[in-house]
């Protein structure tokens, strides 16, 4: 049939659709309302994708095709091939319902820049650049989507770049990012070298004898860079200062999930290598638990989100590492959702106080906004794992299969201590932002009946209730056989997540007597130093200032880089090579020898004889000399 | 001058040096010298102007010096071998003086110490056949002894000259004394490939001269003489400002343009004949010419002068000088390298 | 660069010629930094000193050139290390961007402190605390990592059970034959 042709030829179709908007600022004179027609296209584009899902649901489609030789040297080829399995198939529509929904949102949220279309035209190249990832087969077409998420992120994140803050938070997601593609052009230059293929598919057939660490070193690095994990993780949480929707959009289903998509299509190759499981297992536990750490402290609304993201992200490299891909994407799915949910509604909420993001000066917004108010306690359930939204199936799952595998311990308790965090934190922007009396200057009243505002909203909280089970009965579970286990353990994510709740609810009694003053506010004015005597405040300030790491290496290897490149350039380059060894040099090597050329004649004809006599002369003697035996005379 | 005068003596001037081709014979050969020399010296006198006429003094004593020394080698070769056939030079002294003579004759270091004191002192049309029709004679004798001259003496004089060409115009600012330079720096190249492939020295004369007179031409064309002068070029005439960068480039003997074959083909031959050392030497010290052709180049194209000028700008004029000639050779100076098989072939 | 060449179409666009001796004067400035923009040579005396300090605009009490090793600094004034981040944000700068006013010495690597580079404002833990914590962090980590890996973790599961002799008829089990008995183990 044609159903394979139709289904192949769908992302084609998605593609043009979305590229439509982009080609018409091509005319001549530009269209109005330029923006609109975005999320217009995105919108088409969705709905135009559920018809590959449900080819797909149905019928079970799932191909790879190569649809053009792009370039050929020696023997190796690269050329421009799609592969759409489940992953990409499921991830296509999401992506698309959560973009179309925070571009909505958009519409509102930044009604007021002069520069809106442009910025529409970078969210949609965002995307497409996405989409370009998860559909390749080939790791030169994933890499181009790779760059182009990068790119696309530091232009969207200093997009207010009058602010040396943003500047330099899209600086550290490019800097950081270069630091994660490291590992992948190691990996692709790995392929190359020793499987002649960058066709994905491919590198799994060759793989039997082959020591794989190497590459997928590489690969755990790129996933690190992208995905956030410790170690390069800084740059997610700096990247707040890009526009909410950005932070939507970036956070959600574009950028930090390709780290972990990445390793997910790579995956036949990781579960071949415990190294590289263990690796993955222990970097995603470290993660998620610092990041969870990190969120608790945190008093700005939305770092803590993204703190929340960060941990999250690290939940998927453990499912990554506990060798459960499907489970890692199905939790990119479901937390797409409700994170653009809680990043959507926290926009709006900083945008109805006038750009106040500290949730210490929030507070009664749920009867101000109880809408917002409702679904950011939604997004924050799910987030959490509350049974029956769509988080609990991705993280009862990922928890289950945790529990039931054998691996590291201090890993499995990382993972649960950072679950419990999630209900804290969570708790805490509830507790803080939501209820309790206004702390805030009264303003008039926030609106929050604009329909681009509610209605994105509340289509993403129908996803963050019933994507999880949508997906989750349409996913094919091979990977996670029904076991039989005890109740506690069967329920053991409920119940450090409740255990969390409880815990931080009786904190919260003890709100008074915590060191709430946080550090990180007076370091711009007061020079004193904060008191560090007990353990509590250690904790404290580590968590608050996010365990230093930002501080130590965005002060350390930039001065030390500057001063490097500084010495070189001046020290080096200028006084050595320029100056004493090649242009100056040669300058004075040559000058002495130029200025006896130009001095000898004199314009003196006697010179001009005297130098040829003596020339004449001296060779005539000299050849007399050799050759002694010279019939001179006869 | 007198037209019929002008006349005789450029005649003259013709005569003599083919009369220098077409013989065999050392005195016939040296008699069409002499003619050359003599038809040549009411010309570079004819401005009466002081610094002509010592130019032309200088010029005269030297040739002088020169055309007496090739008469006594080349008796001297008769007396001790019997024989006046030019490419029978067989007795080793006479064959050094006779290349030093010659040497002498077309400016070699370090006997070139009268070439840019002269040209300094001509005008730029005589300054022109100086730099170019007067160096044929020589070398028409020059190609016929070179079975039979020295080697070490003549890569010596070739490798000398190159430099000196170098260092010399590195400190001019006058353009007639930079060709001049220029000139000694091209004779060496010439003169060290000389022993291995004559044709070369040949092809390489051959593109010199229309390279010289290219440049002659321009700077006739601008009535320049001094760099500040170039810097001007542009009001004059915009396009050959243009044109004029390619043409001091190959000159320089870059590629893609006329002036990197000769180079290349003797490089390539010096490489041939296990002399890479040489060909190195050669190929560094053509850079310190590239210099000064670079600073040219600067001067004309690259800079423009501080001063604003009020009148419009000349290239609206016509100019009354002949161009064709001029847009000629420019263009033969910029385009040959691609028929270098063809004219290779034709030398061969 | 890409400046002049705006400049050069934009004035032969319009064809105005009068451009022409603006251009020219861009032209000379290609040439780089000119000798009079270079720092003079090191100050010796009081007198120097003092003359040095005027031509940087600043008080000779707060002059003080880099040492005179031969880095080529001159008479350069060596400024504190502090980077922007520092300079109060809310103070009307002449040039609010890089929070400095105009006729202020610039410090030899004004581009290494500038805010999206280096910052060196007090931090309220010390360097050292800060470090000795992220470092302990990591290697209890690290530590504890090796431990978990010593002594792994795994919990009894079993395949699941299903009631009724493992569902035999609901599973198209033979009704006439006695299904054998399907132990049932608590875990």
């Amino acid at each position: 049939m044609h159903l394979a042709t139709m289904f192949n030829s769908n992302l084609a179709v998605i593609l043009l659709i979305l590229a439509t908007p982009l080609l018409m600022t091509l005319t001549p004179s530009p269209l109005k309302n330029w923006a609109i027609r975005v999320k217009t296209a995105i919108q088409t584009a969705f709905f135009a994708s559920l018809f590959q899902l449900s080819l797909f649901l149905t019928q079970g489609l799932h191909t790879t095709t190569t649809s053009w030789h792009w370039m050929k040297i020696s023997t190796f080829n690269i050329s421009l091939s799609f592969k759409f399995d489940f992953y990409s198939i499921i991830f296509i529509p999401v992506a698309l319902y959560v973009s179309w929904s925070i571009l909505e949102f958009a519409l509102w949220y930044m009604h007021a820049d002069p520069r809106m279309d442009q910025f529409f035209k970078y969210l949609l190249v965002f995307l497409i650049t996405m989409i370009i990832l998860v559909t390749a087969n080939n790791l030169y077409q994933l890499f181009i989507g790779w760059e182009g998420v990068s790119i696309m992120s530091f232009l969207l994140i200093s997009w207010w770049y009058g602010r040396a803050d943003a500047n330099t938070a899209a600086l550290q997601a490019v800097i950081y990012n270069r630091v994660g593609d490291i590992g992948l052009i190691l990996s692709m230059t790995w392929f190359v070298m020793n499987l002649n293929t960058w066709e994905i598919e491919q590198t799994f057939s060759f793989l039997n004898d082959t020591p794989t660490t190497l590459p997928l070193l590489g690969l755990i690095l790129a996933a690190t860079g992208k995905s956030a994990q410790f170690g390069l993780h800084p740059w997610l949480t700096a990247a707040m200062e890009g526009p909410t929707p950005v932070s939507a959009l970036l956070h959600s289903s574009t950028m930090v999930v390709a780290g972990i998509f990445l390793l997910i299509r790579f995956h036949p190759l990781i579960a071949q290598n415990p190294t590289a499981l263990t690796i993955c297992l222990c970097l995603g536990a470290l993660s998620t638990m610092f990041a969870a750490t990190c969120a608790l402290t945190q008093n700005d609304l939305k770092k803590i989100v993204a703190f929340s993201t960060s941990s999250q992200l690290g939940l998927m490299m453990v499912t990554i590492g506990l060798n459960q891909p499907q489970l890692a994407f199905l939790h990119i799915c479901t937390h797409a959702f409700f994170k653009a949910m809680l990043f959507l509604c926290s926009g709006s909420i900083i945008h109805d106080f006038k750009d106040e993001q500290d949730i210490r000066k929030l507070g009664h917004v749920h009867a101000l906004l109880p809408f917002t108010s409702a679904c950011m306690v939604v997004g924050s359930l799910a987030l959490t794992g509350m049974p029956f939204l769509s988080g609990f199936f991705s993280k009862d799952a990922i928890i289950e299969a945790m529990n039931t595998s054998y691996l590291n311990a201090w890993a499995l308790t990382l993972t649960l201590l950072a679950t419990s965090f999630t209900a804290v934190y969570n708790f805490r922007i509830t507790f803080y932002a939501l209820m309790n009396f206004p702390r805030c200057i009264f303003l008039p009243p926030p609106k929050e009946d604009y329909s681009p505002v509610r209605n994105p909203i509340k289509r993403l909280a129908w996803g963050s209730i019933l994507a999880g089970f949508l997906i989750t009965l349409n996913c094919p579970k091979t990977e996670t056989p029904i076991l039989t286990m005890p109740m506690t353990l069967k329920l053991s994510a409920l119940l450090v997540t409740i255990l969390g709740l409880l815990s931080a609810m009786w904190l919260k009694t003890l709100m008074n007597k915590l060191p709430n003053k946080s550090p990180a506010s007076n370091t711009m004015t007061q020079k004193s130093k904060i008191p560090m005597d007990n353990p509590a405040k250690i904790i404290f300030n580590f968590s608050n200032l996010t365990g230093y790491i930002p501080t130590i290496m965005h002060r350390m290897a930039p001065k030390a880089n500057l001063t490097m490149g500084q010495l070189m350039a001046t020290q080096l380059m200028d006084q050595t090579w320029l100056e004493i060894s090649l242009p100056k040099g040669i300058t004075s090597s040559q000058l002495p020898l130029t200025k006896l050329t130009s001095d000898i004649p004199r314009g003196m004809v006697m010179t001009y004889l005297t130098t040829f006599i003596f020339t004449t002369l001296l060779s005539t003697l000299l050849l007399i000399l050799t050759q002694p035996d010279l019939p001179i005379l006869t | 001058m007198n037209p019929y005068v002008l006349m005789i003596l450029i005649s003259s001037l013709g005569i003599g040096t083919t009369l220098t081709f077409m013989s065999s014979h050392w005195l016939l050969a040296w008699m069409g010298l002499e003619i050359n020399t003599l038809a040549i010296i009411p010309l570079m006198a004819q401005q009466h102007h002081p610094r002509a006429v010592e130019a032309t003094t200088k010029y005269f004593l030297t040739q002088a010096t020169a055309a007496a020394m090739i008469l006594f080698a080349s008796t001297t070769n008769a007396w001790m071998t019997g024989e006046w056939n030019i490419q029978q030079l067989s007795h080793s002294p006479s064959t050094t003086l006779v290349t030093f003579a010659l040497a002498l004759k077309i400016g070699l270091a370090p006997m070139h110490f009268w070439m840019p004191e002269v040209m300094q002192g001509l005008d730029l049309t005589t300054g022109l056949i100086m730099a170019t029709w007067q160096k044929l004679a020589p070398f028409a004798i020059i190609y016929q002894i070179s079975s039979t001259t020295n080697p070490t003496l003549l890569t010596t004089l070739g490798i000398l000259s190159t430099l000196v060409g170098g260092w010399g115009g590195l400190n001019q600012t006058q353009l007639r004394k930079i060709l001049a330079y220029s000139s000694i720096a091209h004779m060496g190249w010439m003169i060290i490939i000389l022993q291995f492939m004559p044709k070369l020295t040949l092809l390489n004369l051959m593109i010199y001269i229309i390279m010289t007179s290219a440049m002659f031409m321009m700077f006739k064309y601008n009535n320049a003489t001094k760099i500040n002068y170039l810097t001007l070029t542009w009001s004059k005439s915009p396009v050959l400002a243009t044109l004029t960068m390619p043409m001091l480039l190959s000159l320089g003997g870059l590629p893609p343009l006329t002036g990197f074959m000769p180079k290349w083909l003797i490089l390539q031959e010096l490489t041939k004949q296990n002399l890479a050392i040489t060909a190195s030497i050669m190929a560094l010290a053509t850079l310190l010419s590239l210099f000064f052709y670079l600073r040219l180049c600067y001067a004309m194209t690259l800079t423009l002068s501080p001063n604003t000028t009020n009148t419009s700008s000349t290239w609206r004029i016509k100019s009354p000088q002949m161009t064709m000639p001029l847009a000629t050779i420019s263009t033969l100076t910029i385009m040959l390298l691609p028929i270098t098989p063809t004219i290779f072939s034709l030398i061969m | 660069m890409a400046a002049q060449g705006v400049r050069w179409v934009r004035t032969l666009s319009k064809g105005k010629w009068t451009g022409v001796s603006a251009l020219v004067s861009g032209a000379r400035a290609a040439s780089g930094v000119s000798k009079d923009m270079l720092p003079g040579p090191y100050p010796k005396t009081p007198e120097e000193r003092a003359a040095a300090a005027k031509k940087y605009n600043m008080r000779v009490e707060d002059y003080k050139p880099y040492p005179d090793d031969g880095m080529g600094f001159g008479d350069y004034p060596k400024l504190p290390d502090r980077s922007q981040h520092e300079r109060d944000p809310y103070y009307t700068w002449d040039n609010p961007d890089f929070r400095r006013n105009w006729g202020e010495p610039m410090h030899w690597d004004f581009d290494m402190f500038t805010r999206n580079r280096v910052d060196t404002s007090p931090f309220p833990v010390p360097w050292h605390t800060m470090c000795k914590h992220i470092l302990g962090f990591v290697g209890f980590m690290l530590f504890m990592f090796w431990v978990g890996e010593k002594f792994p973790c795994y919990q009894p599961v079993a395949p699941k059970q299903y009631p009724y002799n493992n569902l035999y008829l609901e599973r198209g089990g033979d009704p006439s034959k006695e299904p054998e008995e399907v132990k049932h183990y608590e875990i």
